[in-house]
This record gives structure tokens, C-alpha cells and sequence, in this order.
């Protein structure tokens, strides 16, 4: 997606450089950086042209290639197996080499272009319209490889770019050479009429009716009258009346196609007084050959010594000028031969005198001269003949003769001056100007833009075909200021107006506007007019052309809206996405819906269903207060409505009114009175992950057909994002509720905790306070107890009988017992909440301290071993020693009268636990005895059979318990049992 | 003074236990003079010559104290702080007795300063054991005396 915008906005660019007419390589630079920025691969993209003359391929774009490609691309010959270009331009379609070190078609080329890195090459011809080749499009990479499908596509897409931007180009420099040479042909008719203008001798011209059409700055001196005044009246003005007869025969011999030279006569200025002129007066033909007026130019002669002045300059002109003047006697002679005839036909004075003017004649025209001799003695004068003259060198070049007769003072004609002007140049220029002003038109006939031409007040005298194509028009109905009948009006004013300043200012004109076409539907065209100056700079002509930029414009206000709408919907997305109440998202979504979609107004209903049926919940609106809904109550299901809420496919009306689904429910049968005004009506349903439907979003217009194809499935989209966006909001409130109760349940439960804890601690503590009781006040009477029946025994003992002793020996050894018990309920309770210091712990030496300690234990009352090592065990010393002493006492204690106790003491690694086992060869315990074993008081033998407590293996449990550890037992009736302690390794 | 033998001070308000203690000194042959202190405050006042006691003639310092710790009034532990607080009488040697030999109740003993302890009812042996560990020159020895339960 990207990179298609990327793509798209380069070709854009290139065709914005397009119309702009900027420099060709800038703009096919854009179009080779926008290919290697589209390739995720590294690619080196460039552009050829063909040159002129259409044998070679110059590179024309590639900045990216190295510095020394240009080099060796600089003349690429346009034919087979000649790279991948060459090639590709010879055969008119694409080349791929895959792999340049093995592609036959660079064979001859391969070891530059794999010294420059370049390992594969594919072209693709850029091909005009006209199916002519324009250049290459070629892409390089630096390893041997193939373009995908995707680069193909998209370099032939920007082929097509190239092609126009090369043929516009193209265009423009034939347009720019055409215009310099009009420029010039221009510039020669200004300088004719320069010359006429700045002449002293009078001329004018009239039409054969003798009316004045022209009337240059010399007349106005001579005769008086200025042009104004006498343009469009009578040139016999002019003529006194004793010889207005003069001017019949004039008209006469014009209508006859003669010339009237030199007729020396009198004429009449304005203020009356009375001049001596030569006349000499030409017809004028148009282009068909009809004469249609004449030129006459006249010459006031009436001041002698002007005349005799005048001669003396001739003759220096004569001798000086580039003319060539030839005199010739009546034999065809040459008697005279200025330096101009030298420089003209190459021959020197010396070698021209004394020849027969027959050598300046080519074969074949050699009557010529006799015919004008002819002429001359008929009284007749030859001026502006053009024929052709031959030079000494044999070149022929074209002259424009003119003969006059020489007279004697007699009037004999004995001679004829014969001036001859080398206008071989001037021909070919003119020639050369004709031309270059119908390949102009021709020109700008072919370019794609609508063209034009204006004089330098604005006056559009001549439009391209493309223009009377496009806008269906004739000329006389565009000549001028036509123009603006094809124009909109709301743009009009503001073109003339600054059409209007431009030509004030002489500033070149541009500016965007539609112009209607045939069909009348108008288009965008840039316009472009630009003066063109003569030489002082004078504006002589604007030449405009409008180039339809209509699809560029579209393109781009689409891009603009849809930009705009991606925005507002990337806004909207991103809001809701981030928004967790539900009435927030709700009105985010139908504000930006209602937005995107032109709709007057926008509303979200709830989906909400009561007992009684279905009723749907206002949930937010937007264009329209929220009264407008609330005093009509909620929409009801009907055939309009109901679609929507139960999740059907989007509801997009024209026009609802004539639709069929409205207006069939009672009782309003359409909308309720007071409703917003619908006529365009668009509703799409909000549907939940799990299918459920959470509303609809309602859009209205109070205009027919508002709503597109295109908003609806804007809106279908921004109801997918709502839908999640509400079901998150949902989730996000359970959880937030689920959140709360936790928090609720956590409170009581630390409120019960810390009131079980305090009740606990007050137990604790009275625990304390009675073992502390037990251990000291229990015990107080205890000892006095035993010191008293001591005491009377030491004392008294002798005097008692048996049963007096025996009695006062159970007395003693109940207190005996008694305070046996107390210490070992203290004893227990000690392993239960004292505090315990976890250290390594060497069993194996506990054990022997036990035995040492415990009389019972000693070697000749018991055989206890140790079978294999034991390891070190992490525990709290005094406990392991609880332990021992317990389990091996209770092992040579529960014993079969007459055996002799046997104790194996093993141990035995379980992960990071160590089992140590204590088997003895007792009486064994049975089921029923094993599980109550451990409890505190549980014995399970008789205390007359067995002495104790009944609390030690209580404690032992509990010391077990308290090192992490445990304890148990594996005993059979009978079979001795053994018991054990699982402690952490140290 | 010099043939009146060095005063023993018990500090012990069970008369079981005075008996007890008595018939030990008495099995144990040791003679000496016990002044009984029946409470804590009795005890204070006894060792400060308060009233009364201010008749060092008839109520000599003690040359050892045996003091029970469970005491009402003045705890035996507030007796035993103020004794190591007396510049006079601050290195009399005191014995704790206690109740039971636990091994907190022993630690407590040391902590509070007290330079031995026995464990009630003390016995002839124990109290002999003593005098030669602290190597007691003050004890007077003599025949061992009937006791009964009117002399005490």
C-alpha cells in the first residue's frame, strides 16, 4: 500500500515537473529514485535516450549508478546484443540478464559493467504513443537476479510516466525552435515596414478605386495631410484639377497590371501650394495574382538644386553602393561597373568595360536582356525584375534588376542603367519565413495542448485545431474575444481580469481554469501565455496553449479527500481504541460517521430489549440536538428499522420516502410529525465479536441520494471499530467490576486475617503464659511435693512399717513422673514455636553423644551402628538431637524381654533430602498404632509395661517439621520397625 | 563482730522453698547466719539499712545473696539490677534460683548479672559444689542441726 502511494506521489511529481516544463532529466530522475525506493532490494534504476538521429542510446538519468557509468553508456548503439538496452530499443520490448557474467547480449560489454558492480540488468523500452522507441528504462542490481513481477509492473508504470514526460520535451524544443524563427520572420516584416516608414520619399498606398490605405511619415511631410486625415479618402486629394484626367490613365494602367515610373508631374498639398513630383506607382497583387491596389511612391522634385545635390549623392551612392549598377550602351555594352557589380558577379571594372552584358546570362535566358532593351526604348522602366544572373564563377544567384533608360539631352535613349540587387539571400528568406510560419501552425496543430495566438492587445487572431475540437466552436465565433463563451462563469471574471493586467504589464500570463468542452462539461486546463518581443523589446505577439490538467486535479482532490477521510478515520480509531467509557466511544464514532458520511445528522441507537418488546435506546446523536430525538420517543421496529438491530446488511436509501420499507406501520405510517427531515437515509448495524447486536448507526439527510456506496462502507468499517472498541469497553467494565469485588474480598479477608492473626497472637501469648506457669508454678508444688517426702524419708524413714514406705515411695515416684511430664510438654512446646537456627549438621556425632549420654545406649546394654556414612544434614542441632535421642531410646526401649537390642542406623540420598533410618529389632508396631504414633499423648503402650510420656515422638515430629523436613515409620507387628527422618542435605 | 559468722541473704517468699534451702545448708553442714527477705522490697531494704535494718550489728551486709527471681512486689531481676548499681555491695556474689533449668530462664540469670544459679530445690551437693567453685572462705561449718518446720 505503501509503496503504491510512494510510486503514485513520484509520478505525480514528475508530472507536476511535466506541466511545468522543467528540465527533462530532473523529472526522470524522480521516476528512477521512486523505482529504487520501491525495491526492497538494492537497485540501481536509470533512463536512456535515443538520440536525434536515432543510432544511439545517451543516458539521460541513473544518479545513483556509479560515477563512471555515464562514461560507459555515453553512445549505446541501438541494436542486437548490445546489453540489456541497446538490445531492448533494437527489439522494441524488454531484455533481462539475469546474469550479466553469462548473458550472451553483453558479451562485448561485460567486463566494464562487472568492474562497475553491475551483475544483472533488465530494460524496458519507453515507447511514445506513436510507437516510436524514446529510450530505456533500465534497472540494475549488484547480484545476478531477475525482477519479480511487482518491479516489472511497477517499472512500466513509471515507463509510461517517462514516455510522456520525453515526448513533452521533445515537443517543447520543436515549439521553441518554430517560435525564434516566426521571431525572426517577425522581425524582417518590422524592419520593411521600418524602411517605409523611415523613407523620404512619399509612399502611399491605394486600392483601385484610388482610396488611400496607407500613408507613411514622408507623405504626411510632403503633402501635409496626416494619416488620419486622409486614410479611406480619394488620393485625388492630391491632384490638382487641370489633372485629375492623370489619374484615370494611372488606375487604368494599374488595372492593366503596368507600372507607372517616374511620371513627373504636379500635385497639390493640403495647404494649397503646388509640388513638382516623380511618381512612380506599382500594382499590388494578392496572393492570387488579382491586382488589388497599388504602392506609389512619390518624390518631390521641385527644387533643382535639391536635384542637383541629390545627383551628386547618387553618384557617390552609386559608386558605393552594394547595389550593382551597370550602364550599357544600346549594343548590350558594358559602359559602367561600380564596386557593387564587382562584389555581385566577380568581375572587375577592367574586365566587366567593353563586354557584352550577355556573359552575366545564364544559357537560355539570352533574349532576356534584348527584351529589355526592348522595353527601355519603348519608354518603359524595368525596376524589381528578379531573375537570375550568373557570377564569373558560373554560380547562379537571384537578382531583382532594375533598368532605366539613359537619355541625351535630346531625349534619345543611348543607353540603359541597369541596377542589380543580389537577393539570393533574401529569397531563401523569405522562402524560409513562409515556411517556418506554416510549420508553427503546423505544430502547434499537432500538440495535445489547445493553442492560440494574439496580436499585442489581446486580440486572439488564430487558435489551434485542437481548440475547435475540444470546444466544439468556429473560428469566427472564438476570433478575438470569443474566448469567453467557453468559459465558466465564476471563473471568468477573474481570468479577463488578469488576463487584462498581464497584457497591460507584458507579463507572462498562467492560471488554472476549466474550459467547457464540446460535450459541455467543463475541465481543468493550465493555461500558459507568453509575450514575444521584437527586438526593442516591443510585445508583437502572445502565444498561449492550455493544457487539461483535469485528471491531475481530480486525482488530487481525491487523494485530498481521501487523505481526509483516512485521517478522521485513523482519528477516530485511534480514539475509541484508547477510550473506555461507552458513551464516549459511541459519540466519537457517530460524530466522525456523520462527518465522513456529508450527513445532516447521525445517531446511535442501543439495541436494548425490554419485556414488552423491543425498545431502542437513544445513545448519542450528532448535526441535531438531542431533543429532536427525545420528545419522539425511540424508533420502533418496523420494516425500516428492524433490519439494522437484528444485524442485517446496511440499509442505504436514496431516497427513503420511496422506499418500500417506510411508511408501513401504524399509526404514523412514515416518519412521526416533528421528525428530522430524511429523504437520504443510511443504517448500519453494530455488531459485536460474538455476533451480538449492540445498536445501529443512523444517518440522515434531508436531500435525496447523499450517501455513496463509498460512505457506506467508510461506515461499515467505523461500525467494525466500534463494535471492538464497545466490547472492550465491556470487558474493561466487567473487568473493573471484577476488579472492585476483588479488592472488596481482599479487604476482608486481610480485615479477617488481621483479626485471626490478633486473636491468634492473644492465644499465643497465653499459651506462653500458661507453659511458662506450667514450668514454674506447676512445677513449685511439685518440688516441695518431693523435697517433703525426702525429707520425711531421711528423717523419718526408719521408723515405717512396709505399706508406710511403699506409700510414700508411689508419692515420690508420682511426683517423679509428674515432673517428667511437665518437661516434656515444655520440651514439645519449645520445638513448636522456639526459635531455630538452620546449620549443617554432622548426625553421625550426634548419635555418639546420644549413646554417650544415654546409659541405656551404651555398648553393653545395646548394639547400635551406623551401616554407611552419613551426610550432612542443614537443620537446627538441638532438634536433630531431639530426634536421635528419641527414636534410638524408644528403639531399645520397645524390646522383648530377653532380647538383646539391636539398633542399624543408614542413610540414603532422596534429591535434596536424606533419609535416616533407624531399624530396630523392638516388638513392631501394627497399623492402627503406626498412625496414631506421632501424636502428642499417643502412645500405644501401656505405661505400667512401657515408661513415657507418650510426647517424644510428638517432638520429634515436630523438630522434623520445623527443619522442613518429615518423619514416619515402616513396622510390622512382631518384625521390629523402622523409623525415619527425612532432613535437607547440607 | 569478728566471731559472727559472714550472713547468708535468701530472698524467697515460698516457705516450702526457705525449708528446702534451709534443710540443704543444714545437710550441707554450712552454719552460717541466713537472714530470710520475703519480698523484693524487703530484700532493698534490708541491703540499704532502711529502718529497722540501719543495726549493721544485728543486720550485716550478706556475704552472698540467693534470690529467687518470681517475686511479688519488686521482682527479683529489679533486686538484682539495683544490687549491680551499689558501689558498697555491687560485687556480693548472687545466685538466681529458678524454677526450672531451661535454657532461657539460665541465660536470663547470667544476663541480669547474677554469678551463678541453682535449680530449686538446691541440694547439699549443689551448695558444695559451689562453695568450691567460688571458693566461699566465709562459710562456716558446723554440726549438722535437726530442722523442722517450727525453727524456721
Amino acid at each position: 500500500m505503501r509503496r503504491t502511494e510512494l510510486l503514485l506521489e513520484c509520478q505525480k511529481k514528475a508530472l507536476e515537473k511535466i506541466v511545468a516544463g522543467e528540465n527533462l532529466s530532473d523529472t526522470l530522475e524522480i521516476l528512477t529514485a521512486a523505482v529504487e525506493q520501491s525495491v526492497p532490494r538494492k537497485t540501481i534504476a536509470t533512463i536512456m535516450l535515443v538520440s536525434d538521429d536515432q543510432t544511439y542510446l545517451y543516458p539521460a538519468a541513473g544518479k545513483s549508478a556509479p560515477r563512471a557509468w555515464r562514461e560507459f553508456v555515453a553512445k549505446v548503439p541501438i541494436a542486437p546484443n548490445v546489453g540489456s538496452c541497446g538490445s531492448s530499443a533494437f527489439q522494441r520490448e524488454r531484455v533481462i540478464a539475469s546474469d550479466i557474467a553469462t548473458d550472451a547480449r553483453w558479451k562485448d560489454y561485460r567486463s566494464t559493467a562487472l568492474g562497475l558492480g553491475l551483475r544483472a540488468s533488465w530494460s524496458t523500452p519507453i515507447i511514445s504513443a506513436d510507437k516510436t522507441v524514446l529510450g530505456t528504462f533500465a534497472v540494475y542490481y549488484p547480484e545476478p537476479s531477475a525482477p519479480g513481477p511487482d518491479e516489472i509492473k511497477m517499472v512500466e508504470m513509471m515507463t509510461r510516466t517517462a514516455a510522456v514526460a520525453i515526448q513533452k520535451a521533445v515537443l517543447h524544443q520543436a515549439l521553441q525552435r518554430e517560435l525564434a524563427k516566426h521571431r525572426q520572420a517577425e522581425i524582417n516584416n518590422r524592419r520593411l515596414a521600418a524602411i517605409v516608414e523611415g523613407s523620404d520619399d512619399a509612399i502611399v498606398a491605394k486600392d483601385l478605386n484610388g482610396i488611400v490605405q496607407s500613408w507613411n511619415g514622408a507623405a504626411e511631410r510632403m503633402f501635409g495631410y496626416t494619416a488620419d486625415e486622409i486614410i479611406g479618402k480619394p488620393i485625388t486629394l492630391l491632384i490638382p484639377e487641370d489633372r485629375l484626367h492623370e489619374e484615370a490613365t494611372i488606375l487604368a494602367q494599374l488595372r492593366a497590371g503596368r507600372r507607372i515610373d517616374h511620371l513627373e508631374t504636379i500635385r497639390r498639398r493640403k495647404d494649397g501650394k503646388l509640388l513638382s513630383v516623380s511618381i512612380t506607382v506599382s500594382p499590388i497583387r494578392a496572393t492570387s495574382g488579382e491586382i488589388i491596389g497599388a504602392s506609389k511612391i512619390a518624390r518631390d522634385i521641385s527644387a533643382l538644386k535639391e536635384v542637383e545635390a541629390m545627383r551628386n549623392r547618387l553618384a557617390a551612392i552609386v559608386a558605393s553602393s552594394d547595389d550593382a549598377i551597370i550602364g550599357l550602351d544600346l549594343n548590350a555594352t558594358i559602359t559602367a561597373w561600380n564596386r557593387g557589380a564587382e562584389r555581385t558577379f566577380g568581375y572587375s571594372a577592367a574586365e566587366a568595360i567593353g563586354e557584352s552584358v550577355t556573359m552575366l546570362i545564364p544559357a537560355g535566358m539570352e533574349d532576356e536582356e534584348p527584351r529589355i532593351l526592348q522595353r527601355l526604348l519603348r519608354g518603359e522602366r524595368v525596376e524589381h525584375y528578379e531573375t537570375v544572373r550568373r557570377r564569373k564563377d558560373g554560380v547562379l544567384i537571384d537578382v531583382s534588376l532594375t533598368v532605366s533608360a539613359i537619355h541625351d539631352a535630346d531625349g534619345m535613349v543611348i543607353g540603359a542603367s541597369k541596377i542589380s540587387r543580389d537577393i539570393t539571400e533574401t529569397k531563401r528568406q523569405q522562402l524560409a519565413l513562409k515556411r517556418s510560419e506554416e510549420e508553427l501552425r503546423e505544430m502547434a496543430n499537432t500538440i495535445p495542448q489547445l493553442a492560440w495566438m494574439a496580436r499585442p492587445d489581446g486580440y486572439i487572431y488564430w487558435y489551434n485545431r485542437r481548440w475547435f475540437d475540444y470546444t466544439g466552436t468556429k473560428p469566427e465565433q472564438m476570433e478575438g474575444w470569443g474566448w469567453q463563451s467557453v468559459h465558466d462563469p465564476n471563473y471568468l471574471p477573474s481570468v479577463v481580469q488578469y488576463w487584462k493586467h498581464c497584457i497591460t504589464e507584458g507579463i507572462p500570463f498562467e492560471m488554472e481554469f476549466p474550459i467547457r468542452a464540446a460535450d459541455g462539461a467543463f475541465r481543468w486546463f493550465l493555461t500558459r501565455v507568453n509575450p514575444f518581443r521584437d527586438e526593442e523589446g516591443q510585445i508583437v505577439r502572445w502565444f498561449g496553449t492550455n493544457t487539461e490538467v483535469d485528471e491531475l486535479r481530480r486525482t488530487q482532490q481525491a487523494l485530498r479527500e481521501e487523505t481526509r477521510t483516512l485521517e478522521v478515520l485513523n482519528d477516530t480509531g485511534k480514539t475509541i481504541a484508547s477510550e473506555l467509557e461507552l458513551n464516549n466511544i459511541v459519540q466519537n464514532v457517530t460524530d466522525a460517521a456523520t462527518k465522513l458520511t456529508g450527513a445532516k445528522f447521525g445517531a446511535f441507537f442501543y439495541n436494548s430489549i425490554d419485556k414488552g418488546g423491543e425498545a431502542l435506546m437513544l445513545f448519542s446523536l450528532s448535526g441535531a440536538p438531542r431533543e429532536a430525538f427525545a420528545r419522539l420517543g425511540n424508533p420502533r421496529a418496523t420494516p425500516l428499522f428492524a433490519p439494522t438491530f437484528k444485524g442485517e446488511p446496511p440499509i442505504r436509501c436514496r431516497d427513503v420516502l420511496n422506499d418500500d420499507r417506510y411508511g408501513q406501520w401504524a399509526p404514523h405510517f412514515g416518519m412521526p410529525p416533528n421528525h428530522l427531515e430524511v429523504r437520504s437515509y443510511l443504517a448500519v448495524p453494530v455488531i459485536s465479536r460474538s455476533g451480538e447486536v449492540f445498536g445501529g448507526l443512523f444517518f440522515g439527510h434531508p436531500e435525496v441520494g447523499v450517501f455513496t456506496e463509498r460512505a457506506e462502507k467508510i461506515v461499515l468499517g467505523m461500525a467494525a471499530q466500534a463494535a471492538i472498541a464497545i466490547d472492550n469497553a465491556r470487558l474493561f467494565a466487567a473487568l473493573r467490576e471484577a476488579r472492585e469485588q476483588l479488592t472488596r474480598h481482599n479487604h476482608r479477608l486481610e480485615e479477617e486475617v488481621a483479626e485471626r492473626t490478633a486473636a491468634l497472637r492473644e492465644t499465643v501469648q497465653q499459651l506462653e503464659a500458661f507453659s511458662y506457669s506450667v514450668s514454674h508454678d506447676l512445677r513449685s508444688p511439685l518440688r516441695a511435693m518431693q523435697g517433703y517426702a525426702d525429707a520425711l524419708l531421711a528423717d523419718y524413714g526408719k521408723t515405717f512399717d512396709r505399706t508406710a514406705a511403699y506409700y510414700l515411695e508411689r508419692i515420690q515416684r508420682a511426683a517423679q513422673r509428674m515432673d517428667l511430664l511437665i518437661q516434656d510438654v515444655l520440651a514439645y512446646s519449645r520445638v513448636a514455636k522456639g526459635e531455630i537456627q538452620m546449620t549443617p549438621v554432622n548426625v553421625e556425632s550426634v548419635i555418639a553423644d546420644v549413646i554417650q549420654h544415654y546409659p541405656s545406649l551404651h555398648a553393653e546394654r545395646a548394639n547400635i551402628s551406623i551401616l554407611n556414612p552419613i551426610p550432612l544434614v542443614l537443620g537446627h542441632e538441638a532438634y536433630v538431637t531431639q530426634i536421635v535421642s528419641n527414636y534410638l531410646s524408644n528403639a531399645v526401649k520397645f524390646i522383648k524381654p530377653g532380647t538383646f537390642p539391636m539398633v542399624n542406623v543408614s542413610a540414603q540420598e532422596q534429591g535434596e533430602m536424606v533419609r535416616i533410618s533407624f531399624r530396630d529389632n523392638g516388638i513392631g508396631l501394627n497399623a492402627q498404632q503406626q498412625k496414631q504414633l506421632f501424636q502428642i499423648f499417643g502412645r500405644v503402650y501401656s505405661e505400667k509395661k512401657f515408661e513415657g510420656t507418650g510426647i517424644g515422638l510428638a517432638i520429634v515430629k515436630k523438630a522434623a517439621e520445623r527443619m522442613g523436613g518429615s518423619v514416619g515409620v515402616v513396622s510390622e507387628l512382631g518384625a521390629g520397625s523402622e523409623f525415619f527422618v527425612l532432613l535437607k542435605k547440607a | 563482730m569478728k566471731d559472727v559468722a559472714a550472713t547468708i541473704l535468701l530472698v524467697e517468699d515460698n516457705e516450702d522453698d526457705v525449708f528446702l534451702m534451709r534443710r540443704a545448708l543444714a545437710a550441707a553442714s554450712i552454719v552460717n547466719p541466713v537472714f530470710v527477705a520475703e519480698d523484693g522490697q524487703q530484700a532493698l531494704n534490708y541491703l540499704r539499712g532502711d529502718g529497722q535494718y540501719a543495726d549493721r550489728a544485728s543486720f550485716p551486709l550478706p556475704a552472698v545473696v540467693f534470690l529467687d527471681l518470681k517475686l511479688p512486689e519488686i521482682r527479683g531481676h529489679d533486686v538484682l539490677a539495683w544490687i549491680r548499681e551499689q558501689p558498697l555491695i555491687q560485687n556480693v556474689p548472687v545466685v538466681v534460683l529458678t524454677s526450672s533449668n531451661e535454657p532461657r530462664d539460665i541465660k536470663e540469670a547470667y544476663r541480669l548479672g547474677a554469678n551463678s544459679y541453682l535449680v530449686k530445690p538446691p541440694t547439699a551437693d549443689q551448695l558444695r559444689d559451689l562453695i568450691r567453685a567460688f571458693k566461699w572462705g566465709w562459710v562456716a561449718y558446723g554440726p549438722a542441726a535437726a530442722l523442722n518446720p517450727a525453727s524456721v
